[in-house]
């Protein structure tokens, strides 16, 4: 029989937070800059806190987001195509559920230049081009509901928090995409969410702090004034939201290969006190890789599918726990069947002491491979100050994982599993359940 | 073990220069020194489905899935757990050319390394694909289904869920028009339902045997190590000597495989099947257009293709990108994109693209007429050129930004070109292309009407263009 020498090994504590620095500029934008001496390239990103949750139509802060891509006062979205492709520099905006952001990457010799094309996408966008950018949305999302699985995944979404911000799914946008508004309506939107005092800056590299810094201050304190807080109100009905019965939701797909499957409970937010015994209990039950339960379970042992998991997202006011697999339309049953034992054996038997321990120093381990690079460890950064974390709590995740016990896994099992869950399956008219 | 026919070379953007040896047993190892908090090992194995028949095409994806049910030192499960309770990232991938394995995981000091090498090692050399874990032989294409299915049902359903993606279903349909009868590349790399069902554990283990020899493997460590540590633990942990338990013992396979009388094979005959098309349960339509490209070999071309994609279709500012897809034509494309796959036996390229007009004709004659402007009448730009050539020396440092990325250039570069020089030299022929060259090997490549198409759309759009004019043959002029 094989040993390892890491097993009798302690976990050793990761340092990769521990020369983050945090400024606040004269303009009010947050920045935290952790050097990176061996690094390339440079990861500067920007986080405009609200994301779904302060729009008044649904995907409206996507619009905005995608249209700061799509033309300046000084450049049309050819020229910021040709502009971007001409330089180190890569960009590119997103919209997530509780804020945007703008990631973007460069040579540290180009730290001005990138900070000053950043700074005229953030602040100096028409918006112009609204028209046609819903029209190719309009196709975009034809195109990405046409498959099994993205269905599936996107009657989950819409469904478990049914009209509320979480739950802006593709399918959700679609239907609203009329109503999304005029270029000045959507103007009025952008000037009020991007304003610099709004703004968390995570910037990773091989560069100056005092140079980003007054780069920074510079070209976003002539950018725009301050302006208030901008309150949603949705977080206080998010975490109010529950489910109220068990229910399944089926769309049938007449030459679909596989029963796509998809099962979610709702969760508390990633600052939750029960949010680390989740991560652990996800862990071991879907998300590890070859050595999960539904994966040995499902996988290898009943040869039920190639892809099983699970995922927990931990969002600002909310998350969920989501069991997925994708599997031949006759076991439909099956697979259901197997996701209520592996939940049943959660919460009915304490997970021994050395699966636990195997999914901490997994979950450790994987924290340097997955921070490899600039963009990686900045966004750690900006997105944990997103969800309401401080460095210091980021600093402390470790810590927190490290005290979960088998108890506080089987109390979380049973605080959430307990109550109602939603399915959603996909496939042929012939497998769909009628309940679950 | 004596290294032979070692060597130094220079990584572009790396600190150190890396080291390539092949020990006496044949077997290569390559090493890149790299600080940071993370190693990578890896090892590539020179077969795939292009070493496979019709009677047992799969049979490379799916020994990749067994290598990871245990060894005589390891019970199944075993290795997945020591590395995962390390953090590590453990994975497998099947391509036509290659088959590869590896470990990302962090170098923290507690021997994480050696432990990794180990059973990485132990895995590749003494795999037993024990028939438990295989599973009991079933076909399914003849409503067979044995009471519990274990890995051959495993890739089963992987099958199913490649049948559920409308790219696959399209880049299968373009591979089984411009490949003629025979050629390995015709098939799909995963197989088929009965192949994977049925075949037999002992024709698995003979291709185990057959092709996992030394000759036929590279293994490659990415890491913050001292370098004749490292190829002490490499040399001690591929000890091939000891493959007791392997009978009858490996044949070294250094002879041409029989898949390389196929080299630069691609169908030619123009009355040969250039269309095809596939119904599906969509609300868009998606197109693969594929084209003989350079051989690998010729890095020029083969790196000149890569430009004249990049322009043509592979970035923000490329020519689909800004005329059709921005500018939002009656087609509506949703995505319009340009690749070249470089393989051993010759590239291909590929246009492929998603519209919303059920007028199918319509639409692939936008990208033709598009393509055509490319060629001819508005050729590539000398701030076209300039622009792409920087970005490609970007898009090449960002791609090696961390230990995964300089494995996987440098074991692709190694097994379909067989030398390393391939990644070390790429800059310089780069830097050596001309306009003239990119807009000639564009030219001589990418003509329309040699052009295979596979459409996947709707009962509706495929209804609709039987019943008009299909593809005009739009010619170079």
């Amino acid at each position: 029989m094989m040993t390892t020498a890491t097993v009798e090994a302690p976990i050793k504590k990761t340092h990769l937070l521990d020369n983050v620095k945090k400024t606040i500029l004269q303009c009010g934008a947050t920045v935290y800059f952790n050097k990176q001496e061996d690094a390339p390239r440079v990861a500067l990103n920007v986080y405009i806190p609200g994301g779904n949750c302060i729009e008044s139509v649904p995907g409206q802060q996507e619009m905005i987001d995608r249209l700061l891509m799509k033309g300046t006062y000084d450049k049309t979205a050819e020229q910021i195509a040709i502009a971007l492709d001409s330089a180190s520099l890569d960009a590119g905006f997103d919209t997530r559920r509780d804020y945007s952001i703008l990631s973007a990457t460069f040579m540290p010799d180009e730290l001005t230049e990138s900070i000053s094309f950043l700074t005229e996408l953030l602040f100096y966008s028409t918006l112009e081009e609204l028209p046609k950018e819903v029209e190719k949305v309009a196709g975009e999302i034809k195109m990405a509901l046409d498959t099994p699985k993205a269905a599936a995944a996107d009657l989950l979404t819409r469904h478990l928090f049914n009209g509320l911000p979480y739950g802006v799914s593709t399918s959700v946008v679609q239907e609203w995409l009329d109503r999304i508004g005029r270029v000045d309506a959507l103007f009025v939107g952008y000037q009020q969410a991007y304003k610099p005092n709004r703004f968390v800056v995570s910037v990773a590299g091989n560069v100056d702090e005092d140079t980003v810094l007054k780069t920074l201050e510079q070209a976003f304190q002539l950018a725009r004034p301050k302006g208030t807080a901008l309150e949603s109100g949705m977080g206080k009905i998010l975490k109010e939201h529950t489910l109220k019965e068990n229910r399944v939701f089926t769309k049938p797909w007449e030459d679909a290969a596989q029963a796509q499957i998809f099962q979610a409970w709702l969760t508390p937010s990633a600052t939750h006190k029960d949010f680390p015994a989740l991560v652990l209990l996800d862990n071991i039950l879907g998300s590890a890789g070859l050595t999960s339960r539904l994966f040995l379970e499902l996988r290898d042992k009943q040869g039920l599918a190639y892809n099983v998991r699970s995922s927990l997202d931990g969002l600002k006011h909310r998350g969920k726990f989501t069991l997925y697999i994708g599997t031949e339309p006759k076991n439909v049953q099956l697979c259901l069947d197997g996701f209520a034992e592996e939940i049943k054996k959660l919460i009915e038997i304490p997970v021994e002491a050395d699966e636990l321990e195997a999914a901490k120093r997994n979950l450790i381990g994987r924290r340097a491979v997955y921070t490899e690079t600039t963009s990686q460890l900045a966004h750690w950064v900006g997105a944990g100050i997103m969800m309401g974390h401080t460095v210091e709590s980021l600093k402390t995740q470790e810590d927190k994982l490290k005290a979960v016990t088998s108890a506080d896994i089987q109390r979380v099992a049973k605080t959430y599993f307990t109550k109602p869950s939603y399915t959603t399956v996909v496939g042929p008219a012939s497998c769909l359940p009628k309940s679950v | 073990m004596m290294a032979t026919a070692e060597k130094t070379f220079q990584l572009p953007f790396l600190k150190e220069p890396g080291v390539q040896m092949t020990f006496d047993n044949g077997h290569t190892f390559v090493f890149v020194p790299r600080k940071g908090q993370v190693f990578n090992v890896s090892t590539w194995v020179k077969t795939g489905s292009m070493n496979e028949d019709a009677q047992n095409n799969g049979v490379s994806h799916f020994l990749e899935h067994l290598m990871f049910k245990g060894t005589a030192r390891c019970k199944p499960g075993e290795f997945d757990k020591a590395m995962e309770n390390m953090g590590a990232i453990i994975n497998a991938a099947t391509w036509k050319d290659y088959t590869f394995y590896y470990v990302t995981g962090p170098n923290t000091d507690y021997g994480e390394f050696d432990t990794a090498l180990d059973l990485h090692a132990d895995m590749l050399l003494h795999s037993t694909l024990p028939e438990e874990e295989i599973g009991e032989p079933y076909d399914p294409a003849k409503g067979e289904e044995p009471p519990v299915k274990r890995e051959r049902g495993v890739v089963i359903e992987e099958i199913g869920m490649c049948e559920d993606r409308p790219w696959n279903k399209i880049y299968n349909a373009v591979n089984a028009m411009m490949y003629p009868e025979g050629h390995p590349y015709r098939r799909d790399v995963i197989g088929t339902r009965t192949i994977v069902g049925t075949i037999p554990r002992e024709q698995i283990e003979a291709y185990y045997r057959r092709w996992y020899s030394p000759e036929n493997m590279t293994t490659i460590v990415v890491g913050d190590f001292d370098k004749a540590t490292v190829v002490e633990k490499v040399q001690k942990a591929f000890d091939f000597a000891s493959r007791t338990d392997a009978t009858p013992a490996l044949a070294r396979y250094t002879e041409p495989t029989p898949a390389e009388t196929f080299k630069g094979q691609f169908v030619t005959d123009p009355k040969a099947t250039r269309y095809e098309t596939i119904v599906s349960d969509v609300n868009t339509q998606f197109f693969s257009m594929a084209f003989a490209g350079p051989p690998v070999e010729d890095q020029a071309a083969t790196v000149g293709m890569n430009i004249a994609s990049t322009i043509l279709g592979e970035s923000l500012s490329s020519r689909f990108n800004q005329n059709l897809v921005e500018k939002q034509t009656p087609s509506g494309f949703n995505m319009l994109g340009t690749g070249q796959y470089e393989f051993k036996l010759g590239n291909v390229v590929f246009i492929q693209g998603n519209f919303n007009t059920t007028d199918v004709t319509a639409a692939l004659d936008e990208v033709k007429a598009e393509l055509i402007a490319f060629l001819t009448g508005k050729p590539i730009t000398q701030e076209e050129f300039d622009r792409i050539i920087k970005k490609a020396r970007v898009d090449f440092a960002s791609g090696i930004e961390t230990t995964s990325g300089i494995a996987d250039v440098l074991g692709e570069s190694l097994t379909v070109n067989g030398t390393v020089e391939v990644f070390t030299h790429w800059l310089d022929v780069l830097n050596a292309l001309t306009l003239e060259g990119v807009q000639a090997v564009a030219k001589k490549y990418l003509q329309p009407e040699l052009a295979f198409t596979a459409v996947l759309g709707s009962a509706t759009a495929l209804k609709e263009q039987s019943t008009a004019s299909k593809t005009p043959a739009l010619a170079v002029v």
